[in-house]
């Protein structure tokens, strides 16, 4: 009932069809967006497209589709993108206060330095960077734009991973993926246009809040994969009805809902439910083949790693990533370590060599196919955790949580790769040049997808809501076609 | 629209500081510099400038209020220089090149241009001249139509031949008419009859209450829907609950914490509660909104009034959240929010962080409305007493702390460091020191706030006094005793504790905190007003009681919103009202009443309506009656779009006919619990539980708001996911064979018909059931035939039975019908057990019961290891009523023994309303042997009445435990209390059912002639026959049909 658009109208304007509708929404493409939620309403009078059909954008881009790898936890960047020979020096002891006091979730501030014990390398013909800990994802140097001066607000986990995902730490806003999937809608209704895949063991901190639609309609939200069985939830016929069982009652309904309809024409959400009980059915088919991973080749599910049980899981789900994405999947969010795992606050060496192990050969597994499939350039990858870690350590050999300054890299479509963003100062602690904060990133994988961030507005209660919330920029240099 | 200028945005610091030589300007101006100054410059700087650099804020250390300010700059150096544009940095900001101010849009070139000209005059500026704010509200923000006093509008003449039926129908058929167009007629009883019943009360109607209007052997009703009708439904408890659910949505009500940890709130469910039972009394709205804001100020013994001030706690919260005071500070701004969003309509959200930019609306107001509940004080214990009961209470406290503040004092001072030292749980040592340092305070030396940012921090941490003596030295706990002794001489004087409630708030003391706006450093508190824009003069705000050591701030809130004169509180309830019935409001954006919103579409009917609400005395129940009366609401909501009305009104704005209504994520699953009987023994999905963090699966798919912010309305939308859920859901399929289960015994024809009137409150056509039948047919015949393993056994005897094991989870289950026995009956049964339990859980032959000891049932069993009435005892659990009008719980044990692994035949017979030895007689014989004794018991009991519930009859169990382990031969019930003759006769006069599990096929079939088979699922599924699965299949399809979810 919330068809926001309509309300702009004045009460008594003469009608406008949908197309006079798109064209005289100002050319704005928020518009278009929001023109699709006429399918809503109880009374709108004319024949709605589906407001998951697939949407022009705003800017040209090359980028279709967005992979998240979000490493929930908080990765060290200064254990793997950003070497710091600094904290060799300083280790042992305190942090000079010319760095500047923060608050931290252990209040860690005081606590001597810890020296990273990795070997470091410049890899590629761009010379990137990488540590020992991601030797695969580093022979990709040269696909990857490390930003290494990423900032947030959350200090903890749970405002932390909220804010990365919706842009605040508070719960109550429609996350990345679900503005994506209002803006640009999915070419392939036939399965969920926004996936959420955790790993095997863990939930993601805060559970759907994360990719949830917050105020928009429940139609944005994500769709979680299960674990186990069926691939998402609701998708397997009762056992004690097979196929052609349930064809012969889809038949039923479909003859019971048309005479239905049949003096109720104007009536227009009433085939939109009609249509969704078609294509419940097709995706009852395409889902089930689109995470058959039998039909992938020996070759392919040894490149993700699959043949070994350290990186079986998120090989898995990386190569699930793929196939989601080939078949027009818009946004695809694959945790690793759900339910921070990668929380090193004692014993990172351990901790951050299982989970990178863990890690690195499924998503270099995944660049290396994406590229060789010619995906990869109409695909949006994205890497990163809610924060960072700190130059400080705690409790000995572990790292608190450094929302002030962290890396994140993408790759693929339509980012300047083979170059290194931003930078933080001398002991990695607070970002200095070419600070992004979680409102520029979202803004500018919003451009990378040809979205505006300014014009992809959603009408709540007197605001004209942004994913951004009005603060973010678009990080241009990034941008290849910048 | 931009009215108000500068949007706040967070901004990196701007301008860096550089000391500068103030020139000194002290010649009188020009006229051509001052025009230039004038024209050009305060314009530009007042607009634009002074609300980040001005007085309330100085973003980047820049100030731009006098010409010193200019030159002197900010951070990153002087702002002019005067004579030089080149130079600066306040041109380069406005032009974008470095800063790019102000932020919310580059200013047009001509004003550039006119700073620029300025500045290379050399910036002339009338000699002490402080620019100052402007009063930013306009004319046209004052004639917001919103803000305008209601007007009791008269109710227009129209020429409607006949087709009005109250005042409301006139203002609708007035503008209609200008329109050109005509009102629809009235749908049909019918229809009316399904309408009203889902918009007042969520739920179908009863086709059994409605036979001859659904035979139509009704005829001649003067009125399509009668006044009873609507009158009936408004009286029906069912009305509070349908009506809270929008309420809560309002409220965002939930029973859990929200966040990662996100902890349940047990008690919440009294708030829920609470607003059912206040729109089923109909309570006056104004008072409605008094409680909720002020009910502890107001009427602190009455309990209602006090559990109403449960709105004040439904935010989220984070349990660790160690930045105590940014949590506190977003608690209040969600608290403001809710309160504007729900009570006023404006969302004042905007306003936060800046003046809104489209509503007149000032940042000032934000927080003078925030002040209201800067003192809010959360309470795990509220007490509950009145105002003579709280003055006794306070005055012996105060005496007590009088009379022990020395020796609390010292004791303090001994214990308070030692205790937070060994604090457990998160513990004090995370807090930053401002915080520590409010927590080490004694409570009587911390200010307001210390105290409420304190407790706050006081959540997340145990303390163990009674350890103290391990962690003290000894001749500290010496002292300490010595202390205790002392303070125990005042005990006399210490006031009797009083009765409290749990999950409240109140005001933290008489005094209030202040109140700050955001980046405000001028350090001036705001005090409690309202919007200038409605109502400029503070508020007045009378202290309560002192008892009650509180502001009496939210009082005055309340006391403002529910006065009569208030422009917006009457309207957007009524409103609100409005949109539930028609599916869009009068004003269609009913949460925003503002610029953003859409005008009233008939203002004056709205005001109308408004006057005539707060003329009832603020009845919400009487809005419903008015407006479910009017011609305008009982129109047909099929009238065809034509031409003309696509031409003149598509959406239907001026109600030329009715909307058609979906039904909501509740009322859907509601309805299939009325379909498949099982409303009652299953509750309504209003009481399911509210889980921020783990939305319910079903009720999520259907835009079950977050219930983290308020909202107004429910999106609607329709998705795959609803589809799938529906058809493939465990959930929705066991309505579909439940629904099956209360119309099996039905021949097709007849199973069709019922289908349609309880789905669709109308006959199928003759068209529709022949292909209702037609599917029936091929779906049959598309189905094989099911084999399973045996689900029979044989007991020693050679007798079959169904073979049950626990573990199998194995239900069989009589559907309810209305004759099975409240009162006199015999249960007869030939079984064999297998084991007992470990503990005292009762093997459980049949019952029809839940195992809730408040609510009415029987259940016949034999009791295991641990049991009070020793094992293998056969005992009849009874509740119902002994006379005192309410289910009591009662065993009545038999003391006869059942052996393992031996078949027998057990009875009870039943003679409820003799309560003497006789009334009660067991039976039990073992059938291994041939010559065995029937054994007889006869037993005392005291149920005398209404021992039935409205739940199906279980074997082997009941409700799902208290499992039987073993054989069940046959179950009989008979509807009176059988002789031994009639037993042993097998008398079947009064026979219920036979059910009898010999047949693999058709396991628990009744032999007698009732048809009142039972059915059998284990963890597998039910073995059923492809007839039955077609009829099942059939249900279900019809279960998903849009006419069951769709109201015309």
């Amino acid at each position: 009932m919330s068809t926001n658009f309509r309300r702009q109208q004045t009460p008594l304007s003469s009608h406008l069809s949908r197309r006079d509708m798109l064209l005289t929404a100002g050319g704005g493409f928020g518009a278009l967006a929001l023109a699709g939620l006429l399918g809503e309403n109880a009374t709108a009078a004319e024949a709605a497209p589906s407001p998951l059909a697939a949407k022009l954008m705003h800017r040209v881009a090359q980028a279709r589709s967005v992979i998240f790898l979000f490493m929930e936890g908080g990765p060290s960047h200064l254990d793997l993108t950003d070497p710091k020979p600094a904290l060799k020096k300083l280790a042992g002891k305190p942090l000079p206060e010319s760095f500047g006091r923060i608050i931290t979730a252990m209040g860690e501030f005081d606590s001597p330095v810890l020296a990273d014990q990795r070997k470091w390398k410049q890899y590629g013909e761009s010379g990137q960077w990488f540590s020992d800990w991601i030797p695969n994802i580093a022979e990709h140097a040269d696909d990857i734009a490390v930003v290494r001066s990423v900032w947030t607000n959350g200090i903890n986990h749970s405002g932390g991973v909220c804010q990365m995902n919706t842009g605040t730490q508070f719960a109550g806003r429609p996350s990345l993926g679900a503005w994506v999937t209002y803006g640009l809608g999915t070419p392939n209704e036939n399965l969920p246009a926004f996936v959420v895949m955790q790993d095997r063991k863990g939930t993601v901190v805060n559970g759907p809040r994360n990719w949830g639609a917050g105020f928009m309609p429940a139609l944005y939200q994500g769709t979680a994969m299960q674990v186990e069985g069926q691939p998402f939830l609701n998708l397997t016929r009762p056992e004690t009805v097979n196929q052609q069982q349930q064809r012969l009652t889809l038949d039923f309904l479909k003859q019971v809902n048309q005479h239905h309809a049949e003096t109720r024409q104007d009536n227009s959400e009433l085939d939109a439910r009609i249509r969704s009980y078609e294509l419940a059915y097709q995706m009852q088919a395409h889902a089930p083949e689109a995470v058959d991973l039998s039909q992938e080749t020996e070759e392919t599910q040894k490149l993700y790693g699959m043949d070994d049980k350290d990186t079986e899981s998120y090989g898995r789900n990386c190569l699930l990533a793929r196939r989601f994405v080939e078949r027009g999947v818009r946004f695809v969010q694959c945790y690793h370590g759900a339910g921070s795992k990668w929380d090193a606050h004692k014993g990172i060496e351990a901790n951050h060599t299982t989970m990178c192990r863990g890690m690195d050969k499924p998503v270099a597994g995944l660049l290396t196919d994406l590229k060789q499939r010619g995906l990869l350039d109409q695909t949006l990858v994205i890497w990163g955790g809610e924060f960072g870690r700190t130059p400080m350590s705690e409790k000995g050999d572990g790292r608190d949580h450094n929302p002030t300054g962290f890396s994140m890299w993408m790759a693929g479509g339509g980012v300047r790769a083979g170059q290194t963003f931003g930078a933080t100062d001398e002991v990695g602690l607070h970002a200095i040049e070419d600070r992004l904060h979680v409102h520029d990133i979202h803004s500018t994988v919003l451009a990378l997808l040809g979205l505006d961030h300014k014009k992809l507005v959603y009408l709540h209660k007197g605001r004209m809501e942004r994913i951004d919330q009005n603060e973010g920029r678009v990080y241009e240099e990034i941008m290849s076609d910048a | 629209m931009n009215k108000l200028g500068v949007v706040c945005l967070t901004l990196v610091a701007a301008f860096a500081v550089t000391p500068q030589k103030v020139q000194a300007e002290s010649t009188e101006l020009t006229a051509q510099q001052v025009e230039l100054f004038e024209i050009h410059v305060r314009p530009v700087l007042v607009t634009h400038c002074i609300k980040c650099h001005g007085d309330a804020k100085q973003e980047g250390a820049l100030r731009l209020t006098k010409l010193e300010e200019l030159l002197r700059g900010g951070e990153s150096g002087p702002a002019v220089v005067p004579g030089k544009p080149e130079e600066s940095l306040l041109l380069e900001a406005l032009r974008y090149e470095s800063f790019e101010m102000p932020p919310s849009g580059q200013l047009e070139d001509k004003l550039v241009a006119g700073i620029e000209a300025w500045i290379t005059a050399g910036a002339p500026w009338p000699n002490t001249e402080v620019l100052r704010p402007v009063s930013t509200l306009t004319e046209e923000d004052r004639n917001w139509w919103c803000i305008q006093p209601v007007v009791d509008a008269p109710v227009p003449e129209v020429n409607d031949s006949g087709w009005c039926k109250n005042e409301i129908d006139h203002f609708i058929f007035k503008r209609l008419a200008e329109a050109g167009l005509t009102p629809s007629e009235s749908a049909s009883p019918r229809v009316l009859t399904r309408r009203v019943h889902f918009t007042l009360t969520g739920l179908p109607p009863n086709p059994e209450d409605h036979a001859a209007l659904l035979s139509q052997t009704e005829t001649g009703a003067a009125e399509p829907l009668s006044a009873e009708l609507i009158d009936q439904l408004l009286n029906d408890p069912a009305y509070g609950e349908n009506q809270a659910k929008y309420w809560l949505d309002l409220v965002r009500y939930a029973d859990s914490d929200g966040y990662n940890a996100d902890h349940a709130r047990p008690d919440a469910a009294q708030y829920r509660d609470y607003v059912v039972r206040s729109f089923n009394q109909d309570k006056p709205y104004d008072r409605f909104v008094m409680e909720q804001l002020a009910g502890d100020e107001i009427d602190p013994g009455n309990r209602d009034a006090v559990i109403a001030t449960m709105y004040l706690r439904h935010w989220i919260y984070e349990w660790n959240q160690r930045d105590v005071e940014g949590q506190w500070a977003e608690i209040l701004s969600d608290v403001t929010e809710t309160t504007t969003d729900v009570f006023m309509g404006l969302s004042f959200k905007c306003a936060r962080c800046h003046d809104h930019k489209f509503d007149p609306l000032l940042q000032k107001d934000y927080y003078e409305l925030l002040s209201f509940f800067a003192p809010l004080h959360p309470r795990a214990e509220m007490p509950l007493a009145d105002v003579a009961t709280r003055t006794e209470h306070y005055q012996q406290q105060k005496a007590w702390e009088a009379a022990t503040d020395s020796i609390r004092q010292r004791l303090h001072e001994i214990e308070h460091q030692v205790l937070l030292k060994h604090s457990t749980r998160e513990g004090v040592a995370k807090f930053v020191p401002e915080i520590r340092a409010m927590i080490d305070k004694r409570e009587c030396d911390r200010s307001p706030y210390e105290q409420q940012i304190a407790s706050m921090a006081g959540r997340q941490f145990d303390m163990h006094p009674d350890k103290l003596a391990e962690w003290l030295d000894e001749e500290t706990e010496a002292e300490r005793q010595e202390l205790l002794k002392k303070l125990a001489e005042f005990d006399s004087l210490k006031p009797q504790p009083l009765p409290t409630l749990k999950f409240l708030a109140s005001d933290v003391g008489p005094e209030a905190p202040p109140t700050y706006i955001l980046d405000d450093s001028s350090g001036n508190a705001v005090v409690p007003g309202f919007p200038d824009i409605i109502d400029a003069t503070p508020a007045t705000i009378v202290p309560p009681p002192e008892a009650l050591q509180s502001t009496g701030r939210r009082t005055a809130l309340a006391k403002w919103l529910t006065d009569r004169n208030n422009p917006l509180t009457a309207r957007v309830i009524v409103n609100r009202i409005w949109a539930q019935h028609f599916g869009r409001g009068l004003v269609d954006t009913v949460n925003d009443f503002g610029h953003l919103g859409t005008p009233p579409s008939h203002p004056e009917l709205l005001d109308w309506l408004t006057t005539r609400f707060m003329e009832d005395g603020w009845s919400i129940k009487k809005l419903h009656r008015r407006i479910l009366s009017s011609a305008t609401w009982q129109q047909v909501s099929d009238r065809p779009l034509t031409d003309e009305l696509r031409k003149s009104d598509p959406t239907n704005i001026l109600l030329w006919r009715m909307n058609p209504k979906r039904l909501s994520g509740e009322e859907i699953v509601d309805a299939m619990l009325v379909s498949s009987g099982e409303l009652g023994s299953q509750k309504r999905a209003l009481y399911r539980t509210v889980r921020r963090n783990t939305p319910d699966p079903q009720l999520g798919l259907f835009d079950f708001p977050d219930r983290i912010r308020s909202q107004g309305q429910r999106h609607q939308t329709t998705s795959p996911t609803q589809a799938l859920m529906l058809l493939n859901n465990d959930w929705s399929g066991a309505r579909a064979v439940s629904m099956y289960g209360r119309l099996q015994s039905y021949s097709d024809d007849d199973f069709i018909a019922k289908a349609y009137r309880q789905l669709y409150f109308r006959d199928g056509s003759d068209l529709e059931l022949a292909g209702a039948k037609e599917f029936l047919s091929i779906y049959e015949s598309a189905t094989p035939e099911e084999k399973r393993p045996s689900v029979l056994a044989e007991m020693p005897n050679g007798m079959l039975g169904v073979n049950l094991v626990p573990e199998n989870k194995t239900k069989i289950q009589v559907p309810y019908f209305d004759e099975l026995p409240n009162g006199d009956l015999t249960i007869e049964a030939t079984v064999m057990l297998r084991s007992l339990y470990p503990d005292a859980s009762v093997r459980t032959i049949a019952a029809q019961w839940n195992s809730n000891t408040k609510e009415t049932g029987w259940s016949l069993g034999v009791t295991s290891t641990k049991s009070a009435y020793k094992p293998m005892n056969v005992i009849l659990q009874l509740v119902g009523d002994r006379g005192n009008g309410m289910p009591e719980y009662e065993v009545v044990a038999s003391d006869l023994r059942m052996e393992l692994n031996k078949p027998y035949f057990v009875a009870v017979s039943v003679d409820l309303d003799d309560t003497s030895e006789s009334g009660i007689t067991f039976y039990l014989k073992d059938l291994s042997t041939p010559d065995a004794e029937m054994q007889k018991a006869h037993v005392k009991h005291q149920a005398k009445s209404d021992i039935r519930s409205k739940r199906p009859v279980d074997f082997g169990g009941r409700a799902g435990s208290h499992l039987w382990d073993g054989l069940i031969h046959n179950v009989r019930l008979h509807n009176a209390a059988l002789s031994d003759e009639q037993l042993a006769a097998a008398d079947s006069s009064q026979l219920l059912f036979d059910s009898r599990f010999v047949d693999d096929s058709h396991p628990g079939h009744d032999v007698s002639p009732h048809n009142h088979h039972a059915s059998l699922e284990t963890t597998g599924t039910a073995v059923r026959t492809p007839q039955q699965r077609a009829r099942i299949a059939l249900l279900h399809a019809l279960l998903n049909s849009n006419e069951m979810i769709y109201v015309d």
